[in-house]
């Protein structure tokens, strides 16, 4: 069992929807901004995430396929860090939408301790996680991402500067 | 039409398309059943693999994937199952169709390793079946979320390397005359120069 590859960590949480409220849960989190106003953008340690409703399980070429009693609400994230801590933050900082959201599953609590408790209490563990930049966290990827741009940037620019002036350069463009 | 369940239909309508992706970012999300002899060799399987570097060098090879996890799901809390489930997602660049062509071609036997053992596994060749088993198992998100949607792994892994290079070029470059700088600049982007 892993949930860790490096410093990534992987969470899985499945929670089950109250009876009726599955569409209009789903009209929420689709309606929600995308990228930048993704509220799961305030997250800061988020990679990777996302909300699926999982309403059916296999059937096919299955004598005795099993059902779901309730259709279940699936969140997984590839974040830096710890479960805990990652959690904590991420029920701070998604105060607003939190009601919408897991508050429409049985037996979600009010407060945030509980709630931080009860989403690990209905998270199953990764067999098998792959990273592909396991030692990065969002800020070390986005940094590196601005580094390379502004390398090449420099690249192009000192491509007519004498060598005086390309030190020069480079000592004020990286300082 | 009225048999489908939500999600089938919002695959059937081409939802998917759009709410699986964040700019470059691609989500898949599959779950299948497992058969009940192939449960114990699926958790062998994920249990030796970090200790399996061939495996790691394969899924490398595969370079566009950020993030991906197989997770083997026995119970929900609530919910009474009689078989064993495989949940499946990934977090890539391109398409899902690219995606499961080079997951095909490229590690067919891995591909063999962890789905063969799910009910209606036509084989990880040819493609074509196994898109068809791909989509029949997927989920379309509600909400996906990608911290750098525009960038590619690809990108990332090569930003990391110049941003550790230019780290000791910046570093050596204070103690530098003209000259020496020189020198070490076209060393520094011949190094860099397929990472830019």
């Amino acid at each position: 069992m892993s949930d860790r590859n490096g410093q990534a960590s992987a969470l899985n949480i499945f929670t089950p929807i109250r009876p009726g409220e599955e569409e209009a849960l789903h009209a929420f989190l689709a309606a929600l901004p995308r990228g930048a106003g993704s509220p799961l953008a305030r997250s800061s340690p988020t990679h990777f995430a996302r909300w699926v409703i999982i309403d059916r399980l296999p059937t096919e070429c299955i004598k005795k396929p099993d059902r779901l009693r309730r259709t279940q609400l699936l969140f997984t994230s590839s974040f830096d860090g710890d479960k805990r801590s990652y959690l904590e933050d991420l029920v701070d900082v998604l105060t607003e939408e939190i009601p919408e959201i897991w508050g429409r599953c049985e037996g979600c609590p009010a407060g945030p301790a509980e709630l931080v408790d009860w989403l690990l209490d209905h998270s199953v563990k990764s067999s098998f996680f792959v990273a592909a930049y396991n030692q990065s966290t969002v800020y070390d990827v986005r940094n590196a991402l601005a580094a390379r741009e502004q390398t090449l940037a420099f690249a192009l620019r000192a491509q007519d500067m004498d060598a005086e002036q390309r030190l020069h350069a480079f000592r004020e463009a990286f300082p | 039409m009225s048999s489908l369940s939500p999600q089938e239909r919002r695959a059937l309508i081409g939802e998917a398309e759009k709410a699986n992706v964040s700019g470059r970012a691609t989500a898949l999300t599959a779950i299948s059943t497992l058969r009940p002899w192939g449960v114990a060799l699926n958790r062998a399987f994920f249990f030796l693999s970090p200790y399996a570097p061939f495996l790691h060098t394969k899924l490398k090879k595969l370079s566009f994937i950020h993030f991906a996890r197989w997770v083997i799901v026995d119970s929900l809390r609530g919910e009474d199952f009689k078989h064993t489930h495989q949940f499946f997602e990934s977090n890539f660049n391109g398409t899902s169709s690219q995606y499961i062509d080079a997951f095909s071609y490229v590690v067919p036997r891995e591909l063999g390793a962890t789905f063969g053992v799910s009910y209606g596994w036509p084989g990880p060749v040819p493609a074509a079946p196994l898109k068809s088993f791909i989509t029949r198992h997927e989920y379309t998100a509600s909400h996906f979320y990608c911290a750098y949607p525009q960038a590619t792994t690809t990108m990332i892994l090569s930003s990391l390397e110049v941003k550790k290079r230019l780290a000791d070029l910046r570093v050596r470059a204070r103690d530098m005359d003209a000259a020496e700088f020189d020198e070490a600049w076209n060393e520094f982007l011949t190094e860099v120069q397929h990472h830019l």
